[in-house]
């Protein structure tokens, strides 16, 4: 009898848990540059036909605009948008996708994933329970997250590892420290704020005010990259990197090894299931892969790769670089032009 | 491992469901033995051998107290204990201070010496390891308790886990005679311990640590600081301290009620004090009755002149003030609340010689204007208790005056403070109804109840989770 209250009493507790962090879970999770990002995308999605996803070479590389003239002037016009952050890859790019495109996108024709940084799991310890990373350890990606370990042979999985994953886990599904931010964003707390002057420093603006700055500084690198060309110091080594990048995509034409692409063929089926087709590109950075896709992937994937200075070389012109591995505004432009007319050539977006 | 963590209570909910499986009370101990190694081993598996020395040391010296009558000889006996326990505690904890410090005083007499310092990691909870089994020779030595003839006992006195680590500093006598008997799950408070465990982890993990956030960075880079947020942070940290140290102690009680075991009360309600003495019969109370107990009384206590009996109490805050780490700033705090136990006592000697009472006892006022004294002392001492130096105290609390420019920390500080304080003022007057009232509750609303506010702790909880402070003590 004791046993069986116990049990019962248990079984209580854990519903009303499982009650609560439901209700919490409705109220939304913490903002992250990407919760923030996704919000700004969201309001595009009644009129948004192409959506790149992608790290930093989507958000500060494609210029909608530029993509959206050169559409029109190929005839096949089309109005897109953009989602993503510094470092976005694989596991969480797959998460904020599938949160995104649940949300309805009635114009959505396709979208086009840049996988320059490949699958990556992106679970450095340092980083260790930072939002981020904990939005994406979701119910729905334990089960990639475990196709990925099982797909790289377990590497880099040991049970520290593995126990930071399920803490993680739990902290999504308990919304930790998700309720500082909200309390603050509460009406009368915003009010007692206003009113008392002071400026204010908390948890929750810290994203917020981040990623309006980094907003800025894009908009901003735009306009200053406009009229800022590359380093003179930077310029040699642009060319040496040039000239490596030419002879290693020619080598990796010969010999190379292979790279599981399931995750690929899932993204297809995620985006199918929203009736969007998928295209994936390689962005044109310095550095080339040593790895392929496999041949099934690379013939049934739509797949455009603007990493090869031989194919596309106004991409890696020293006008149209940047200091890093980006771009520069003008640089920008050209990319956006190319990716429309790519896109148009392979008619992917029917 | 910590309490808040995900793993302890995985941990625990192993520990408890086998304790309580397990038939026979020898397994029991035998259990719980096992896991409390497992729980300090957790940390650091080489510093195991510490608690197992402490053990075997201690009550091999225990016994050897009992059986010899000749005072010279279980003094002997005791200085042995004295020189292990100390002497473990001082090379871990206290080496490197020490040398950096003799080292500071020959080169300010102009002698030039390069110092010798060793890479010492300290383990978790050495002082209170130490205070502990101390205690227990001490009492033996003073004949107040009869040494444990079981070692399965005392072994599992000196590592039974909830207490292991960061207390409150459980004392022989009263917890050995609690393994006379196997524990009764009937007999366990069920309801009251998982109350005050929840009320424990809140105040750690979505007080304390939230407000450390907010606080550090100011404690880190004092310079600058607008005079508001010095004395905010000042006042908060007070706060941190407290939801951190009494929350773990109410967990712990709360973890160790539920195998069926008591601890001490450690705190109660300690800022609504009016005078330090009453504070620190409130503060960390398990470590005040031991400073009193073995340290107070053995100096003498106020068995002489007044002189005297200032002299033991000034050394024996100063030493409470190094017990929690070895920084001028514990013992300048030590050095601080010695003076303030000081001047209460003379002071109330004053009244008592002139036969008139306290101006503070008299009405309302008095005793509001004698609570806030109080408060802003403990306050000031905890500023130099948090701060990494005694410059950047300084420094700090010189940023009191400056009242231009804008305050930075968030006015929700302003709402956060007083609101605590009232629902510790109302907990302090009505908290034993409303427990009483929670535990009355009928089954199903008790416990969805608890599970859904279980849910909200982590909701409130900031992302990175802090230590608790005193287990670097």
């Amino acid at each position: 009898v004791q046993a069986l209250r116990f049990a019962v009493n248990l079984a209580l507790a854990l519903l009303g848990m499982s009650l609560m962090a439901a209700a919490l879970d409705a109220l939304g999770p913490m903002s992250t540059p990407l919760t923030l990002d996704a919000e700004r995308v969201l309001r595009e999605r009644e009129r948004c036909q192409v959506l790149f996803v992608g790290p930093s070479y989507v958000v500060s590389q494609i210029h909608p605009a530029a993509f959206d003239a050169e559409s029109q002037r190929l005839a096949s016009p089309l109005r897109s948008c953009l989602f993503g952050g510094t470092g976005m890859r694989g596991l969480e790019l797959r998460v904020h996708l599938s949160r995104l495109l649940q949300e309805g996108w009635p114009a959505l024709k396709l979208v086009v994933v840049d996988i320059t940084l490949g699958q990556g799991r992106s679970f450095d310890q340092g980083n260790w329970y930072q939002p981020r990373l904990i939005q994406w350890h979701t119910l729905e990606s334990a089960r990639w997250i475990f196709d990925y370990y099982r797909s790289t042979h377990w590497n880099g999985l040991d049970a520290k590892v593995a126990r930071a994953h399920l803490g993680h886990l739990l902290a999504n599904q308990l919304n930790l420290g998700v309720g500082l931010e909200k309390l603050h964003l509460l009406a009368l707390v915003r009010r007692a704020q206003r009113a008392l002057g002071a400026r204010v420093k908390l948890p929750e603006s810290d994203a917020r005010r981040a990623y309006r700055s980094a907003q800025a500084e894009l908009a901003g690198r735009k306009k200053a990259q406009a009229n800022a060309y590359m380093k003179r110091t930077s310029q040699r080594s642009h060319d040496r990197r040039v000239a490596q990048l030419i002879r290693a995509k020619a080598r990796l034409r010969k010999t190379h090894k292979t790279v599981a692409s399931d995750w690929l063929f899932e993204l297809r089926e995620l985006t199918r299931s929203h009736r969007a087709e998928i295209a994936f590109i390689e962005a044109p950075v310095w550095l080339a892969r040593r790895t392929k896709l496999q041949r099934k992937a690379a013939r049934a994937l739509p797949m455009i790769d603007f990493n090869d200075p031989a194919k596309y070389p106004p991409l890696y012109l020293r006008k149209h670089r940047g200091n890093t591995h980006h771009v520069n505004w003008y640089g920008g432009e050209v990319y956006s032009r190319l990716l429309a007319s790519e896109l148009s050539r392979r008619k992917l977006v029917r | 491992m910590i309490f808040t963590e995900p793993v302890f209570l995985l941990f625990f909910a192993v520990c408890w469901s086998v304790h309580w499986l397990l038939g026979s009370h020898r397994r029991q101990k035998l259990w719980l033995i096992a896991c409390s190694y497992f729980f300090y081993g957790s940390w650091d598996w080489r510093f195991l051998g510490l608690i197992v020395a402490a053990t075997c040391v201690d009550y091999l010296v225990a016994q050897q107290l009992e059986r010899h009558t000749e005072p010279a000889t279980r003094k002997l006996i005791l200085f042995a204990s004295l020189a292990f326990n100390l002497g473990v505690l001082g090379f871990f904890k206290y080496f490197n201070f020490f040398v950096q410090s003799g080292t500071g005083l020959l080169h300010w007499l102009g002698l030039h010496v390069q110092p010798k310092t060793l890479p010492i990691v300290l383990p978790v909870g050495i002082s209170f390891i130490t205070f502990q089994t101390l205690s227990y020779t001490l009492d033996v030595y003073r004949r107040e308790l009869a040494a444990s003839r079981s070692f399965l006992d005392f072994a599992f006195f000196v590592s039974f886990f909830p207490q292991l680590v960061a207390g409150p500093i459980v004392r022989a006598r009263d917890f050995l005679p609690q393994l006379a008997h196997k524990p009764q799950l009937a007999g366990v408070e069920g309801r009251r311990m998982l109350l005050m465990f929840l009320g424990g982890f809140l105040k750690k993990a979505c007080l304390a640590d939230n407000l450390a956030r907010a606080i550090d960075p100011i404690f880190a880079k004092p310079g600058g600081v607008h005079g508001l947020d010095a004395a905010l942070a000042a006042l908060s940290y007070s706060v941190q301290i407290y939801c951190d140290f009494s929350g773990y102690s109410d967990m712990a009680i709360a973890v160790a009620g539920m195998l069926g075991y008591r601890l001490v009360k450690n705190f109660d309600f300690p800022y609504f004090s009016r005078d330090v003495q009453e504070f620190w019969r409130r503060w960390h109370m398990s470590l005040s009755s031991w400073l009193r107990d073995y340290l107070y009384i053995s100096l003498g206590g106020s068995r002489g002149s007044r002189w005297f009996t200032y002299r033991n109490l000034f050394l024996t805050m100063l030493l409470g003030g190094l017990w929690h780490g070895a920084n001028t700033t514990f013992l300048v705090w030590g050095a601080l609340h010695g003076a303030a136990l000081i001047a209460h006592r003379a002071y109330r000697q004053a009244l008592a010689a002139r036969q008139v009472a306290s101006p503070f006892e008299r009405n309302a006022a008095g005793q509001l204007l004698a609570w806030w004294f109080t408060l802003a002392w403990v306050v000031f001492c905890f500023t130099i208790f948090r701060a990494p130096t005694l410059d950047r105290a300084w420094l700090l609390l010189g940023r009191l005056e400056v009242w231009s420019g804008t305050p930075k920390l968030s006015p929700d500080f302003w709402l956060l403070l007083p609101g605590l304080a009232g629902v510790h003022f109302v907990l302090s007057r009505h908290g034993r109804a409303l427990y009483a009232r929670v535990q009355a509750l009928p089954d199903p609303a008790f416990y969805l109840g608890y599970g859904a506010c279980s849910a909200l702790v982590p909701y409130f909880m900031p992302v990175n989770a802090q230590p608790f402070i005193y287990f670097q003590f």
